[in-house]
């Protein structure tokens, strides 16, 4: 671990709130990108991500030193990204139309603005859309270890440790996962030689 | 040969993932030669993943740090509660069954001898103490049979996450039975030691006999100048760690020592497989550039080689720093010389150049005296002002008060 990352891991377990901000922003776009890809909008995911880094500091004094910083972070991230996906499946569909019912009357809800995002150019931002998308079609559980293994480029040693769930699980997930996909882009068949032309370019590249 | 989609697709997975074993990859090779429309889909996958995998990182949305302070702002202070270490609770839980063992023999041994038995258990149970627990961790453990991509099964139906899958000792057992460990092994530890010159050269043979060498080094002075502690981390043949240690040892006065394992066997059998894949090819690139018949061919290819051979050189680096961090181990020293060991001699430093320091004491002295006087005359010239107007007053008052007086 890094010297520097030692100190301001100390400092933040002593409640130093700008050494823990300092701790995390290296690593707040990745929590970002992990909890978008999961949770498929901006509003959950940046809510997600917050959540998650807010478990970070409290978990803090959990952390001994015994891994590297990175790793354990890496570890909390998932799960606590995998906990909150899973509780936003249980929960009611939560409309962000929808009016809050006080007794001075209605209210509408205060949703910040986080305002578009820019993709590289058409092209990539399509594709991404439609990728994001079909990985939203997936149930949460297949979610997960296809968001883990195809994005994160993780191993399948490294989802059974993370997700603390077993190999042949992972496997059969991730098989199953692939099955689900390619029937879904299939019965797509208006964009379907369109998308895979688009794949296809990347592939060479 | 038919095959049901389940397994075609454990097979599929397996390829596009890298995690396929020989056998399968022939048998995979077999189908798709007599099954054109599977070799498109699983052309098909691969593009998928592919894509998956060069899917864009999104930047932060647009006030996302901000709206996070005013959150961690709200947060309680943390309480940091110190967890007992887990060697100290496998010692207790050791020392417990060791007293429950001792019991049971005591009660047993007062029935005479037909409870043999449990005597036998405890002797296996005692020396299972917290010291043996931890040298555990660096014990190396080997086994032949690779998991293979098909073993799995299917274990869909069970629901997630059961409470045996979440059990991660059971996973980590799962990857020493398959592979050869790779561990990064690190000890620390400090000596109290009598001569730091003569230790330092000491290890320094150390780490040379043992086909090591001193990583990096520090020496603290004390106030007489000589070397009063320091810090030496040797890397040494994780083989002979032991030994090393125990020479290390008879330096001087150990004091405290810790161990800490790495273990980073998925790690480094993942960029080796993946190694594996991507020199197949690469062969594979070779000799369809030797067979390519057009320029636009030709450029393809060689844009693909240039990529693998990107990808190959990474890999290759990663693996070679995985292999130096296992095949040697760390032992970070820390050297200290105790009070009594230092400052003991009796030496005549103080009486060095006398003559020049007597010559720079007197003239010390005389420059003393001249600023003193210079700053006195400075400080009276600075007051003569204020001398002179109370001088006056003082001749006034004592006119008026002479002319208000009687004449005898």
């Amino acid at each position: 671990m890094l010297k520097n990352e030692e100190m301001l891991v100390k400092r933040s377990q002593n409640g130093d709130l700008e050494a823990f901000e300092e701790l995390i922003a290296p690593y707040q776009q990745k929590i970002y990108n992990l909890a978008y890809r999961l949770l498929g909008n901006y509003h959950d995911a940046s809510d997600a991500a917050q959540e998650v880094m807010l478990k970070l500091y409290r978990s803090l004094g959990g952390f001994r030193g015994e891994a590297a910083f990175s790793t354990w972070l890496y570890r909390v991230t998932i799960n606590a990204c995998n906990d909150y996906l899973l509780k936003l499946s249980r929960r009611k569909e939560n409309s962000l139309d929808e009016l809050i019912q006080t007794d001075k009357g209605e209210l509408a809800k205060d949703i910040p603005d986080y305002g578009a995002i820019p993709e590289n150019n058409y092209l990539d931002q399509e594709l991404a859309q439609f990728l994001q998308g079909l990985i939203m079609s997936l149930p949460e559980e297949y979610r997960i270890v296809m968001v883990l293994r195809e994005i994160e480029g993780l191993s399948y040693l490294e989802i059974q440790d993370y997700l603390s769930i077993s190999l042949g699980t992972v496997k059969s997930r991730i098989n199953r996962a692939r099955r689900l996909l390619r029937k879904k882009i299939l019965q797509n068949t208006e964009q379907y030689p369109e998308f895979l032309r688009l794949m296809d370019i990347r592939e060479v590249k | 040969m038919p095959m049901d989609n389940e397994k075609l697709y454990a097979l599929y997975s397996a390829h596009i993932d890298e995690v396929i074993s020989e056998e399968e990859e022939q048998v995979l090779k077999d189908y798709l030669a007599d099954n054109p429309e599977a070799a498109h889909e699983l052309q098909e996958l691969k593009a998928m993943h592919n894509a998956f995998g060069n899917m864009p990182e999104l930047p932060l949305p647009e006030g996302f740090r901000d709206s996070f302070k005013e959150r961690l702002a709200k947060e309680p202070p943390v309480s940091i509660k110190a967890k007992p270490k887990a060697a100290q609770r496998g010692l207790w839980k050791w020392l417990a069954a060791a007293a429950c063992v001792l019991i049971a023999v005591i009660f047993a041994g007062s029935f005479g001898d037909s409870f043999q038995p449990l005597q036998i258990a405890d002797q296996n149970t005692a020396p299972q103490n917290a010291e043996t627990l931890e040298y555990d961790l660096f014990r190396e453990g080997s086994g032949a049979d690779n998991t293979s991509a098909l073993d799995g099964g299917d274990d869909l139906s069970a629901n997630y996450p059961t409470p045996v899958e979440q059990s991660s000792s059971g996973a980590s057992a799962l990857e020493r039975n398959a592979f050869e460990r790779k561990l990064i092994k690190n000890v620390s530890l400090s000596l109290e030691i009598s001569d730091y010159n003569q230790t330092f050269e000491a290890i320094s043979a150390l780490a040379s006999r043992y086909q090591g060498y001193i990583a990096n080094s520090e020496t603290y002075h004390n106030a007489n100048g000589e070397p009063g502690g320091g810090y030496i981390s040797l890397r040494v043949e994780a083989g002979s760690l032991e030994l090393v240690l125990d020479e290390i040892y008879t330096y001087g006065n150990p004091r405290n020592e810790s161990r800490h394992g790495d273990d980073v066997t998925a790690q480094y059998y993942d960029i080796q497989s993946r190694l594996a894949q991507y020199q197949a090819q690469k062969e594979r690139l070779l000799e369809l550039y030797g067979q390519a018949e057009s320029i636009s061919d030709l450029v393809q290819i060689e844009s693909e080689l240039g990529r693998v051979n990107l990808e190959l050189d990474s890999l290759e680096g990663q693996l070679r720093y995985y292999t130096e961090m296992t095949d040697l181990a760390t032992i970070n020293i820390s050297l200290s010389v105790p009070e009594e060991f230092s400052g003991s001699k009796v030496d005549f430093q103080g009486w060095g150049d006398f003559g020049k320091k007597l010559t720079a004491a007197f003239v010390k002295g005389i420059n003393y005296f001249l600023n003193g006087i210079a700053n006195i005359v400075l400080f009276i010239i600075a007051v003569l002002p204020f001398i002179i107007i109370i001088a006056v007053i003082l001749l006034i008052l004592i006119l008026i008060f002479r002319r208000k007086r009687p004449k005898n």
